[in-house]
Order: C-alpha cells, then structure tokens, then sequence
C-alpha cells in the first residue's frame, strides 16, 4: 500500500503524464488516412477478402463515408462504449461531412449517422437488419447497405423487408462450413448404416438360396429313390 | 492440417529463445491463415514502453496510473512487460491469454515477466527466462480490488519474489482453427463423410449382427419348446424310459388282440421289459424309450411293421423319407429321417450324457454300438443283445 501511495505522490507531483490515446482518438486518426478502419483485433471473423469487399463497397457509396469497424469490448463504464458516442466523437475529430458507419466485426448492429447529406440511411440500416440473417457477416452486411443507399429505393426495401418480418417470414441464414460438415457426417451415418444392411441382406439372401437348393436336391434324390 | 502447423510451429520453437531474438519477424505461422497485426502492434509498441494499453479499453487505465505502474516496473529489478488488451473468441489467439502470451514473447523476442489483462481486468502472466520465482496467491490476483491496484500488487509481488532459476514455460496448445469461415474442400468433406461412414458401418454390423444372434436364439428356443430334447441326462432318461415303457403297458391293455400292430407292441414291450431290468446303461435305457415308442407306433397305425423313427434324433418321431447322408460316426447310407431333419443343412443327434461326457446316442456303448443306429426290427436286436433265443 505505501508504494502505492509513494506513487500515486509521484505521480501527481511529476510533469503531466502524457495523454491517454482513446478508441476515438485511434480511430479517427486512422480514418483520416482512410476511410475504412478495420479493427485488428478479429481476424478470425473477418478475413482479408471480407476486408477487400468492404473496401470495395464502401468506395462505390455516392457522398464521403466513413467506415470503422470495432469490437464490443464490454468495458464497464466506458465513456466511449456506445457506438452513437463514438460516432459523435469521430466526427468531431475528423470534422468532415458524409455518412458515418459503426459496426462489430460480426456485422449484427449496425450504427450510421450522416453530416451534412440526405440519404435515406435510417431505412438502408432497418432494412439490412431485418432482410440479413444472423451469420451473414460483415461483408454482406456492408453491401448490402451500399445497395440499398444506391438503389434510391432504401424506404421502400425496408417497409417490404419489415412487412416480411411481421409475416413471420425470417430471413434464412446462410450455409456455412460446418452445416456442410453437418450434411457429410449425416450422408456418411446413413451410408454406413444402409451399407451394413445391404451386406446383411445379401448374406441372408445367399444362404435362404443355398438351403432351398440344398432342400430342393434331397426331395429330388428322395423321389428318385421311392421310384427305383 | 491443423497438426503440420501445430508441428511445424513446434519446431520452430525448439531452438534457444536467444537465437530467435534479434529478429521474430516471419516464422512458422507465416503460414497460418490467422492475422498476427494486432501481436505487431503491441510488440512495437511494447519495444517503445513497458505498459501497453490498447485504446479499444484506454479507459481501464488513466494517464496517471500508467505512469506510475512505468515507475514501478522500472525499479521491480527483472524486465517486466504489461498488456492490457481485449481478448475475444475472433482475435488471434481465440481469447487464450496463456496463447496470446506466447504470440507476444515470440514477436518481441525478449525474456521478461508477461504480464496480460484482458477488458475484463482478468489477470494473466508468464515469465520467460526470469531468474525469479514468479507464483502468486489466488487471493492477490482476484480479491476484488480495482485493476490499477491490483496491478501494483502483482508487480510488487514480482519484485520481491525470491531468486529462482530461469524456466522456459510450456508452448499452450494453439487454438482451433475457425472451420465456419472457410467451406470445406471435396477431401474435407470426404474426411467427414469417412469419419462418420466406418464407426456407423461398424456400428450397424455389431448391431445387425447382435440381432441375428437373438433371433438365432429365439428360433432355437422356439424350436426345442416345440419339439423334443436333444440331450438327455440319466435321471431324466430313466423317468422317460419308465413312463414310455408305462404307457406301452397301458396301450396294450387298451388295444383289442387282433389289432394288427398287437403282436409286435408285445414283442417291443417284452424286449424292453427285459431291458429294463437287466441294463441300467443310459445306451439301455434309451433303447428301452425308443421300444417302447415303436410299440405304440405300431398300435397307433395298426401295424406290424412300423416306420422306424428319426435316425438323428428318434424322439422326433417316426421317419417320413430316407436321406443319403453320413451322420456323425455312422456309416454313409439312406437314413430314415423326419420330414424336418430331411430338410435340414445340419442334424444334430440326440445326445446322452454318459459318464459325465454327451455322446450321440448310436455312440453309446453296448446294445446301440452293435446296431449301429440301426432302429428296425429293434426288438429282435435287443434280444439277440441280451441272449435271449
């Protein structure tokens, strides 16, 4: 504890320490160099081609967008835990117009938000979160919002994608590798199974043949031998 | 896969760790699919500062904080590295602190105590090559104090630790490959088909195989239940003996004098009369049953020459056809058989215990190795046995 103590003394009596470098701070320092920020800390959810689709997606968007996507760290009582806190704070960091983007590196929950343009980003946002299934990825996600922006007819993609959803009619999540794993492993239980009793039924075939012959033969020599 | 990488980064680990620190650029996970940049960053970062807090949870750790835990690790005596960084399912390293750890030492490429916590304020360490002893209480690690504290704890334990000789921690297993973003290949589906295609091949040929067996055993039981025995042991023999030889007396009695079958019924009862109180050899006693059946045979179908009965088994009853074939001992030659022992693939012979050991009963010694099996005009032989004229 008087360590402690020594030091927090010290520290409060040496020089200021140098500024903390926050997730806004880090982010928009990035995306003043590019305006697609990919966390470095997914790498097993996004792959480098989702990465190249995302740049690609992003650049065919018709006003400046910004892109960063970050993970939910879940830290208790992070001023900047929100992703419509660090929108704000990006933009006042960057302090550029056009359309900002937030999103985990899952792709569930996206977050946008516009300065200075009017695009229907709202009904694009509700309209990927309703039309994309769960595992539909990050990449997907992106295109699809840039496809939505792009078609002009954002609003009216969302009211069909929602009316779906009231429906009852959920969208259907994507085949992924271990559904085709799932499929072999089914087709290689059922194959065994139906091989094995095939070769039952052959031998059982074989031998009901073989004994009826065998039967067949004794009943002949039988009769022969009344008859002689 | 999998195990050539895990092979080859083993490997690659073997030699001294001071070789490999001037430069830990590329090496064995060169060839895995899975980013190292965020390793890079912090190992750079690490090579500039001790304390390395990632701006993703900048917030667990002011200014202050970091200074002073800078100060501490300065004068802790042994070189001592401090990550704070997310750690989650989707990094590099699966979330595995110990694994992320180790990424780290190899990257930065120098001996110190690691020192790692995760957004949550969880505490992990490894010490590489670090002539202290580096093991901690439970309780001074999560007793619930805040990070910043509990930190300074840990680093003052460090540099109080007792000297203790250098140790080079285990490799931690790599994590698992993710399978759900890449879609497997026709061999990896082939891989998973044949997985599962030989335990249930082999699965269902043990079940299948179990099945016949009952079934096997039920149709067995079935058929002993319907029909007659097949071993006999001598207690049982001789009540079955007395009871055939009891009923014979009884049909006798109740047959009329001129009924066809009368004079050889006599004939068979007189014979097995005689046996039965001369011999008490189970070979006997089987031919006293066997008499005594043919007399009733002879009764009941009214005549004088009865079929003989089933050379495999005579209780099966009297024979329906003869059968070339060679039973057991017995010579080759047509044998009177029953409808279903004609059929059969295999016979299996009435068995008598005799001196503890089951013998076919043509096999037993006395009146039945005479005959040979032979159960025609079995009175007359039985006779002839004794040495009756």
């Amino acid at each position: 504890m008087i360590p402690l103590i020594i030091g927090t003394a010290l520290a409060v009596t040496a020089p200021p320490a140098p500024p903390v470098t926050t997730r806004a701070d880090y982010v928009a320092a990035r995306l003043a160099r590019d305006p697609v920020f990919i966390t470095d800390l997914a790498p097993r959810a996004i792959t480098a081609r989702d990465a190249a689709r995302v740049r690609t997606a992003i650049k065919r968007m018709p006003v400046p967008t910004y892109l960063a996507v970050v993970s939910d760290t879940t830290v208790e009582n992070d001023p900047q835990g929100t992703p419509d806190r660090l929108i704000a704070l990006l933009h006042d960091k960057l302090d550029r117009g056009g359309v900002y983007l937030v999103v985990p590196p899952s792709g569930i929950g996206l977050t946008v938000e516009q300065f200075g343009t009017n695009l229907p980003v709202t009904a694009a946002e509700r309209e990927v979160t309703f039309a994309e299934p769960y595992n539909a990825g990050l990449a997907r996600v992106i295109e699809r919002f840039v496809d939505d922006i792009r078609s002009g007819q954002a609003q009216q993609r969302y009211e069909r994608a929602y009316a779906e959803d009231r429906a009852g009619r959920y969208p259907k999540p994507y085949r992924e590798a271990d559904d085709d794993n799932d499929l072999a492993q089914q087709a290689g239980v059922y194959s065994g199974m139906g091989v094995a009793l095939l070769a039952a039924l052959w031998i059982l075939i074989v031998r009901l043949r073989r004994k009826s012959r065998k039967s067949t033969q004794i009943a002949h020599r039988a009769k022969s031998g009344k008859t002689r | 896969m999998r195990l050539i990488a895990a092979a080859a980064l083993a490997l690659a680990l073997a030699p001294a760790p001071a070789a490999l620190a001037p430069a830990p650029v590329a090496f064995a996970d060169a060839g895995s699919p899975v980013s190292m940049v965020r390793v890079d960053r912090v190992a750079a970062a690490l090579r500039q500062s001790p304390v390395f807090v990632d701006p993703d949870v900048s917030s667990l750790l002011d200014a202050h904080e970091r200074t002073a835990l800078r100060r501490q690790i300065a004068g802790a005596g042994v070189p001592i590295y401090l990550a704070v960084v997310p750690l989650d399912s989707d990094d590099e390293s699966a979330g595995d602190a110990d694994y992320f750890t180790y990424l780290l030492h190899r990257r930065l490429g120098r001996d110190g105590i690691y020192l790692i916590s995760d957004q949550r304020g969880s505490l992990d360490w490894t010490s590489y090559h670090v002539p202290r002893g580096d093991s901690l209480e439970f309780s001074q690690v999560t007793n619930g104090k805040p990070l910043p504290e509990r930190l300074h704890d840990v680093l003052d334990a460090f540099a109080r630790a007792p000297a203790a000789k250098p140790s080079d921690p285990p490799v931690p297993d790599a994590p698992e490959a993710d399978s759900s973003t890449k879609r497997p290949g026709k061999v990896g589906l082939a891989g998973q088909f044949f997985k599962t295609f030989f335990p249930a091949l082999a699965m269902s040929g043990v079940l299948l195989a179990f099945l016949w067996a009952i079934v096997a055993a039920v149709i067995g039981v079935a058929r002993s239940a319907r029909g007659s025995a097949t071993t006999l042991r001598p207690r049982r023999l001789r009540r079955m003996a007395w009871a055939e030889l009891v009923r014979l007396a009884r049909a006798i009695g109740a047959a009329a004098e001129d009924d066809p079958g009368y004079p050889r019924a006599m004939a068979d009862y007189d014979a097995a009369k005689l046996l039965w109180d001369e011999k008490q050899d189970p070979g006997s006693r089987f031919a006293v049953v066997v008499l005594s059946l043919d007399g009733q045979d002879a009764l009941r179908s009214g005549t004088a020459d009865p079929e003989p009965r089933c050379v495999v088994n005579p209780l099966h009853g009297t024979a329906a056809r003869r059968v070339r074939t060679a039973l057991g001992s017995l010579s080759r030659r047509r044998q009177p058989m029953c409808e279903e022992c004609a059929k059969a693939n295999r016979h299996r012979p009435l068995a008598l215990v005799i001196d503890g050991r089951e013998r076919p009963y043509y096999e037993a010694p006395g009146l039945w190795e005479k005959i040979r099996g032979t159960n025609k005009d079995l009175p007359e032989h039985v006779l002839e046995y004794l040495g009756v004229e």
